[in-house]
C-alpha cells in the first residue's frame, strides 16, 4: 500500500501540472479553431450521420455543419478561458463533454488522437488549482540549492500512466510483417519525404531502399522506452538529483526524435506531434527548467490577475454594479463582432449563447454579493474570442471550410449551394492563382446549372489571371459549345489537348465534336476515332463517357458492329456503377446501332 | 526530501483517498482493457480505441441496391453511392467494417429511393484484389430492421 501511495500521492513540481494545464489548452483552443473546423462541412451533408456509439445515434439530433461548428468554436472559447483563468472544474467538465462531442457525434473523423485528447482533459479535470501566483509558498531543495514548489497531483500522474498505456499499446500494434517490414509505413510517406535519411543510409553502404525498415523499428525503439518513462515520470521529482535528469533529458529527445521526425515526413495526424512534444517537456524536462523558460509568463499573468483583484476590490456597491454593466455591455460587442467576424455557419450564435451564459453568470455573483470574481472572466471571455477570430483568420479556415463545402455540394449535383460556397471562399482568396481558381470553380458551378453566360464570365476573370489553365480553357470550349459558338469551341479544346494532351475528358468531348461538327469541312471522323480511342486507352476502359464517345466515334466510321459492341460495354459500366439513367441514354443508341446493323442505314 | 515537506495541495485523505483509488482501478482498468476488444477478436474489424494509430486499416467494397415500386412493378437497382453519398462517408465505409454505419447506410437509401426493400453487400478487398464476402444484409424499409441474409464475420 505504501508504494502505491507513494506513486500516487508523492510530491510532484507544480510547475509541471501548472504548465501542462495552461500549455494543453491553448494548443487545444487553437487546434480546435485552426485545423478542426475546417473540416466542419462534412458534418450534416447529405443528411448522413453516423455517431461512434449507438445508443449516442438514437438519442442525438440531426447534426449540421453549423452544429458542429458551434460545438468546436464552444469548446475553443471554453479551453481559452479555462487557460487564462483559475482552474474551474466545473468548466473543465463541460470543455470535456462539448471536446468529446467534437468526435463521438461522427465517425467522420476516426482519428483515434481526439480519443486520447479526451483522456487528457479528463484527467485536467482532477489537476490541483495551482494560481500562478502561489508559486513560491511551499518549496523543496533540489540537489543545487535551488528551491522547487512541491504539491501532490494524483491526476497527473494519472495522466504520465494513461501516456504510458498508449505508447505501449501502438508499440503493440507494430508489431507485425506489414510494419516491421516498412511496407506500411510506405503507403503513408512518399520517398521524397525520407530522402535525406535514405542518402545517409546509401554513404554508409546500406541499401537506400532499407530506410522504411530502419524508421519502421526505429519508431518501436522509441515507444518502448517513452512509455516505460511515462510509467516513472513525475515520480523523480521526489528525489531531484542531477543523475536521476540525465535519462529524462534522454527520454525528452527520444520525444523529440519520434513526433519531431512525424512532422518532418508529414503523416497527416493534425496537431498530435505537438501536443505530444509539450506533453513530454512537462513530464521530462526539470523543473527548473520549466520554471526558468515560464517564469517571465506566469509572472505577467500573477500580475494582471492581482491588478485586477485590486481594481475590482476597489469598486464600491453602486460602483461595482456600473463596472459590471459596463463590462458585460463590452463583453458582448466583443463576442457579437468577433463573431461575426469569424463568419461561419453559428459562429455569431455561439458566441452569443457564451456571452448570455456569463451574464447569466455574472447575474448570480452580484446575488451572491461575488461581484468581483466576474472580472476575471469577462476579460477571458472577450481575449478568448479575439483569439479564436485571430487563430481562425491567421490559418485561413474561412476559406478552406467554404471550398471545401462547396466542391462538394458540387460533387453531390447541389450547384445553387456550390455557387454560395465558391462565392465565400473567393473572399478569402489570397493571390492570382487562388482566385483563378475559385474564378474558374464559380464559372463550373455556373455551367452545370445552365447559366452560359455567367459560366463565360467567370471564365474570363480566372484566365485573365492565369491564361494557361486548361481546364478553364477546356470549360469556355463546354460553355461555347452550349451557346453553339461551335467553331470557337473547337479552338479551346484542341488548346486543351496542347497544354494536356493526355487528358481522357478533353480527348472524349473533342472526339465528339470532330465527329459531328456541323462544318463538314471541319469534321474529322477519322481523328476523332483515333483521339475516342486514345481516351478510353488513358481511362483504362473505366469512363463512362469515353467509352460511349468511342461507340459514337465508331458508329460515324461506319463500323457498326463495333459501336454496337462498345455501346453495350458502355452500358455494363454504367449499371456497375449504378448510374441506371445513363445506362438508359445509352441504351437508345445500342439500338440506333442495331438497327443499322441490321438495315445497313442510320 | 523529508517526509516533512510542505506541499502546495495535500493528497487527499479519509474517505476521499477511498474514492479517489477507486476512481484511478476503474480508469486504468478501462483503459488497459478497452484495446482488447480488438486484440481479443471481439470487434476484429473496429480498430478504434486500440491506438492502431498507424496500422493499415483493411478495405472494403460496398454496394448498395434498393427495391422500388415503379408503375405497380418492383424493380431492384444499384444505389450511385459515388453521386449520392459524400465522398468522406464513402472513404469511412471503405476503410471500416462498421455494422452500425452499415445499417445508418440502408436506412438512409430507404428514405433518400423511398424504396421498399434495401440490400447491402459488403467485401473484403485483398491486395491481389480478390473478395472475401463480408456483411449481406437486408432491410425491410417499412420495419428498418436489417437482417443479416450472409456471411457476418
Amino acid at each position: 500500500m505504501n508504494a502505491w501511495n507513494h506513486y500516487w500521492y508523492g510530491p510532484v513540481a507544480a510547475i509541471r501540472p501548472y504548465l501542462l494545464m495552461k500549455c494543453f489548452l491553448i494548443l487545444l483552443a487553437l487546434d480546435l479553431s485552426a485545423v478542426r473546423l475546417k473540416a466542419a462541412y462534412w458534418y450534416g451533408l447529405a443528411d448522413f450521420n453516423v455517431a461512434h456509439f449507438r445508443w449516442l445515434d438514437a438519442v442525438q439530433p440531426r447534426l449540421s455543419s453549423a452544429g458542429f461548428v458551434a460545438i468546436c468554436l464552444l469548446a475553443s472559447l471554453l479551453a481559452f478561458i479555462c487557460a487564462f483563468g483559475k482552474v474551474n472544474r466545473g468548466l473543465l467538465a463541460i470543455l470535456f463533454t462539448i471536446y468529446t462531442l467534437t468526435w463521438a457525434t461522427s465517425m467522420l473523423d476516426l482519428f483515434q488522437h481526439h480519443y486520447f485528447l479526451s483522456i487528457v482533459l479528463g484527467c485536467l479535470i482532477f489537476f490541483p488549482s495551482i494560481h500562478a501566483g502561489k508559486f513560491r509558498t511551499s518549496t523543496a531543495e533540489g540537489s543545487d540549492g535551488q528551491q522547487t514548489v512541491l504539491t501532490s497531483a494524483w491526476a497527473f500522474r494519472l495522466l504520465a500512466l494513461s501516456i504510458g498505456i498508449v505508447y505501449a499499446y501502438t508499440t503493440i500494434a507494430k508489431l507485425n510483417g506489414d510494419w516491421l517490414s516498412g511496407a506500411t509505413l510506405q503507403r503513408f510517406v512518399t520517398l521524397e519525404k525520407v530522402e535525406p535519411i535514405a542518402n545517409l543510409i546509401g554513404r554508409v553502404g546500406l541499401p537506400q531502399d532499407s530506410v522504411w525498415q530502419m524508421l519502421a523499428v526505429g519508431t518501436i525503439f522509441l515507444e518502448i522506452p517513452l512509455a516505460a518513462g511515462y510509467f516513472l515520470a513525475a515520480c523523480w521529482d521526489q528525489r531531484p538529483t542531477r543523475l536521476v535528469h540525465v535519462p529524462y533529458v534522454v527520454l525528452w529527445l527520444m520525444a523529440l526524435a519520434l513526433h519531431g521526425g512525424i512532422e518532418i515526413v508529414g503523416l497527416p495526424i493534425g496537431w498530435f506531434s505537438y501536443y505530444m512534444i509539450a506533453l513530454a517537456s512537462v513530464y521530462f524536462l526539470s523543473p527548473r527548467l520549466l520554471e526558468r523558460v515560464a517564469r517571465p509568463i506566469i509572472g505577467l499573468l500573477a500580475e494582471v490577475l492581482s491588478r485586477l483583484q485590486q481594481l475590482s476590490e476597489s469598486l464600491t456597491g453602486r460602483q461595482q454594479v456600473f463596472g459590471l454593466l459596463v463590462a458585460v455591455v463590452g463583453l458582448i460587442a466583443v463576442l457579437a463582432l468577433t463573431g461575426w467576424a469569424v463568419d461561419l455557419p453559428g459562429s455569431v450564435d455561439t458566441f452569443l449563447l457564451l456571452g448570455l451564459a456569463l451574464i447569466a453568470w455574472t447575474a448570480i455573483c452580484l446575488v451572491r454579493g461575488q461581484a468581483r470574481s466576474a472580472y476575471p472572466v469577462i476579460l477571458q471571455a472577450m481575449i478568448a474570442g479575439i483569439l479564436v477570430y485571430v487563430a481562425t483568420g491567421t490559418s485561413r479556415t474561412q476559406y478552406e471550410y467554404y471550398l471545401g463545402l462547396a466542391h462538394e455540394h458540387h460533387r453531390l449535383g447541389g450547384y445553387a449551394e456550390s455557387t454560395l460556397g465558391f462565392e465565400k471562399a473567393r473572399q478569402y482568396t489570397r493571390g492570382s492563382r487562388e482566385t483563378a481558381r475559385i474564378e474558374y470553380f464559380l464559372a463550373r458551378s455556373w455551367y452545370a446549372r445552365g447559366d452560359n453566360d455567367a459560366a463565360l464570365r467567370h471564365l474570363e476573370a480566372s484566365l485573365h489571371h492565369h491564361a494557361e489553365d486548361y481546364e478553364a480553357i477546356y470549360l469556355r470550349g463546354l460553355a461555347r459549345l452550349a451557346t453553339k459558338k461551335v467553331d470557337l469551341a473547337l479552338v479551346d479544346f484542341e488548346r486543351t489537348l496542347q497544354l494536356e494532351p493526355d487528358w481522357p475528358v478533353a480527348l472524349a468531348q473533342t472526339a465528339r465534336l470532330l465527329v459531328a461538327h456541323p462544318n463538314p469541312q471541319l469534321r474529322d471522323v477519322q481523328r476523332g476515332l483515333a483521339l475516342a480511342a486514345q481516351a478510353d486507352r488513358l481511362a483504362l476502359g473505366r469512363s463512362i463517357d469515353a467509352v460511349e464517345t468511342l461507340a459514337i466515334a465508331f458508329a460515324a466510321n461506319d463500323d457498326s458492329e463495333r459501336a454496337v459492341q462498345t455501346a453495350e460495354r458502355a452500358i455494363a459500366l454504367a449499371r456497375r456503377s449504378g448510374r441506371n439513367e445513363r445506362a438508359e441514354q445509352i441504351l437508345k443508341l445500342l439500338e440506333q446501332y442495331k438497327r443499322t446493323q441490321r438495315t445497313g442505314s442510320p | 526530501m523529508s517526509a516533512s515537506t510542505s506541499l502546495l495541495f495535500d493528497a487527499p485523505v479519509g474517505r476521499r483517498r477511498t474514492f479517489v483509488n477507486g476512481f484511478l482501478v476503474v480508469f486504468i482498468l478501462v483503459q488497459l482493457l478497452l484495446p482488447l476488444r480488438y486484440y481479443s477478436g471481439a470487434a476484429q474489424d473496429d480498430p478504434r480505441f486500440s491506438w492502431r494509430m498507424f496500422a493499415d486499416p483493411p478495405l472494403y467494397s460496398i454496394e448498395v441496391h434498393t427495391t422500388v415500386e415503379q408503375e405497380g412493378r418492383l424493380t431492384e437497382k444499384a444505389v450511385d453511392l459515388q453521386a449520392s453519398l459524400p465522398s468522406r462517408w464513402q472513404r469511412t465505409l471503405r476503410r471500416r467494417h462498421l455494422p452500425l454505419a452499415a445499417e445508418k447506410l440502408m436506412r438512409w437509401c430507404c428514405q433518400k429511393d423511398n424504396a421498399v426493400r434495401v440490400r447491402l453487400l459488403s467485401d473484403r478487398v485483398l491486395d491481389q484484389g480478390q473478395r472475401v464476402p463480408k456483411l449481406r444484409l437486408s432491410m425491410d424499409c417499412e420495419s428498418l430492421e436489417a437482417v443479416a441474409i450472409g456471411p457476418m464475420q
